[in-house]
């Protein structure tokens, strides 16, 4: 079988090893910490906030911040602290959905792939290397253009384009799973491919898929996050921290805080995934880095 | 060896046409309806869809394509009316210019940080520089490049916050369009000096994110090289520490380095669209932002298919360096 982060990961504690891992070291427990500060300001969003996060208030435009606005204001007098926290909610959904059209998408391929065998699997996967093979992003801008600008189409756009990484993993696991003893026999009594499949392939590629896609929601909220900000993704008076970016950045001379908060939001959670991935990335490879 | 990766990459050029095609035709509604606008009727529409070749079955849409793009046509400019090619090629060195310097930058900066890691591993100097390497990867380019613009433009009004040149100075004449070589072909330093500056914050916003996965990458190469047997060799025979970290283990460690270099050119391609945008930088990536928001779809798969062929042409460059460099692949395959 080939080495991946989910055999590693399936150890006789897996989850206990795993937590170990994570909260092993000190950037590991900072990274854990942010994740979970992101995640609770998207949960408690409707708690948390101070304001209504699409008042408009005119006579409180452009406010520093201070102790009525902890983050001041817009240009249109909206408090910022609640629309960041309300942003965690939407960048955070866009980042889970965007993995979600990736990774369904990639294993169901991949596992496919990798049971055919044969020329449906060399020409499934010359396609995948293909697309790999290009700037991911440049394409994604491409594709989110045509589509027409909006958050679902960026969505689209950068979840397609994680299709060809899942689909390479799954494949590879599908290939090793193919010879396993419960699927001979599967095929033994019959069973069609579709069946094995979706019986015996898939479940036994959840774990490791899982993983991988956890790690990956940074990312995929930083892709669209982008897109947001060159104006092919959410639309105003959507609450998304690329596209608050982008309106603040008229103003960073003027009103610092409005381009900056939303922005360290985004770095800050990124910041956290990568510090989680790192730790369970050297599970899987215990010589490889751990910055 | 050499010919395989040739024939590969003409693979995956033949590729980069297929899929810029399927792209520029899933645009949801009728491009002639768009084109012609909300007013137009039935007679006018169906007038463009023929000019346009629109009414043509797919294949032979795509083969005139595919003809066109052979002899250099990327199509015309629905907003200036201009061939795309052209204006795209002029933008061009502007991008070229900032791209090979942030290479540069990144490089010298990830390499150095990443040998200085591995050096202190597990003290104090390795952890902040991990920590630095990190926040620059996760940081999104915007968000860093307002940063830089805040803090080295805003507050300290040490750098310039956007530009290519001080508009009261003369520019040099062009040659190569990039303006650090032809200043100092006209032998002009002052020119030369401006656009330095004015480089600095582009720079460094799209240095910090790729010098920190080169600093990554660098430090833990270095650290298996330096647990290898002619390592151990080298310190027995006495020799100094600085011979050994640079000349032994160094030169071992650059080599998975050479790949991620080339890889990082896709990330910069797309990285300039951003910062170019912010730092009012005239390249082909405002170009393409500016087409972006008019929906321009002939300038936005000009530059998608320009753009992936420099990609996939600088990865071949990189292929084959490590052949050059790494003398035990050639053998393999």
């Amino acid at each position: 079988m080939m080495a991946d982060p989910g055999e590693t990961l399936a150890g006789p504690a897996p989850g206990a090893r795993l937590l170990r891992r994570v909260t092993g070291s000190l950037s590991a427990r900072i990274g854990l910490g942010l994740l979970i500060a992101a995640v609770l300001a998207a949960l408690l969003a409707p708690l948390l906030a101070t304001h209504d996060p699409d008042a408009i208030d005119m006579a409180a435009r452009l406010l520093p911040p201070d102790a009525t606005h902890w983050a001041g204001t817009d240009e249109v007098g909206r408090d910022l602290y609640s629309r960041i926290l309300w942003g965690a909610r939407t960048s955070l959904g866009i980042g889970l959905g965007v993995v979600a059209i990736g990774a369904l998408a990639g294993t169901l391929i991949g596992g496919f792939s990798g049971l055919m065998g044969g020329w449906i699997d060399a020409a499934i996967m010359r396609f995948m290397d293909l697309v790999m093979a290009l700037p991911g992003l440049v394409l994604a801008l491409a594709l989110a253009a045509a589509l027409g600008p909006s958050l679902t189409n960026a969505m689209i756009a950068m979840g397609v384009l994680g299709v060809p990484g899942y689909c390479r993993v799954a494949r590879g696991q599908a290939l090793a799973l193919r010879q396993h003893g419960f699927v001979l026999a599967a095929h033994t009594f019959g069973a069609g491919p579709w069946h094995i499949l979706v019986r015996h392939i898939l479940p036994n590629l959840m774990a490791p898929m899982l993983v991988i896609a956890t790690l990956d929601v940074g990312n995929a909220m930083i892709g669209v996050a982008t897109l947001s900000f060159i104006g092919l993704g959410a639309q105003p008076p959507l609450a998304e921290w690329g596209a608050m970016v982008n309106a603040g950045q008229s103003y960073i001379l003027s009103a610092w805080w409005y381009a900056t908060l939303p922005g360290l939001a985004i770095l800050l959670t990124a910041l956290g995934f990568n510090l989680v991935g790192d730790a369970i990335g050297s599970l899987a490879n215990p010589k490889g880095d751990r910055a | 060896m050499i010919g395989q990766r040739l024939l590969m990459m003409i693979g995956v050029l033949f590729g980069v046409t297929l899929i810029t095609f399927a792209i520029s035709h899933i645009v949801p509604g009728d491009p002639a309806q768009m084109m012609a606008g909300p007013r137009a009727g039935a007679q006018a529409v169906a007038e463009l869809r023929a000019q346009l070749g629109l009414d043509r079955p797919l294949y032979v849409q795509y083969l005139s394509f595919l003809g066109d793009l052979l002899q250099g046509d990327l199509g015309t400019s629905v907003v200036t009316r201009r061939p795309v090619l052209p204006e795209l090629l002029s933008y061009f060195p502007a991008t070229v210019e900032l791209m090979l310097v942030s290479l540069a930058a990144s490089v010298v900066l990830g390499v150095a940080l990443g040998v200085a890691a591995a050096v202190y591993a597990d003290r104090w100097p390795d952890h902040l520089l991990r920590l630095f390497a990190i926040t620059g990867v996760s940081a999104p380019r915007f968000v860093t490049a307002l940063l830089l613009m805040l803090f080295f433009y805003g507050q300290l009004n040490l750098l310039p916050g956007g530009g290519r040149l001080d508009p009261a100075l003369t520019p040099p004449p062009t040659v190569t369009g990039m303006l650090l070589i032809d200043s100092l072909l006209a032998g002009d330093l002052v020119a030369f000096g401006d656009a330095a500056l004015h480089l600095a914050l582009p720079t460094l916003t799209l240095a910090v994110s790729t010098a920190g996965g080169f600093m990554r990458l660098t430090r833990t190469a270095m650290l298996e090289a330096l647990g290898e047997d002619y390592i151990r060799t080298a310190r027995a025979m006495g020799l100094r520490r600085s011979t050994i970290i640079l000349r032994h283990a160094l030169r071992n460690a650059l080599l998975p380095l050479v790949t991620v270099v080339g890889m990082a050119v896709g990330g910069l391609l797309f990285g300039s669209v951003v910062v170019e945008t912010i730092f009012a930088w005239p390249g082909a990536g405002s170009y393409v932002l500016a087409a972006t928001f008019a929906l321009d779809f002939p300038v936005i798969m000009g530059f998608t298919v320009v753009v992936s062929v420099v990609y996939v042409v600088t990865n071949l460059i990189v292929d084959l360096l490590y052949l050059l460099v790494d003398p035990r692949i050639r053998g393999v395959a």
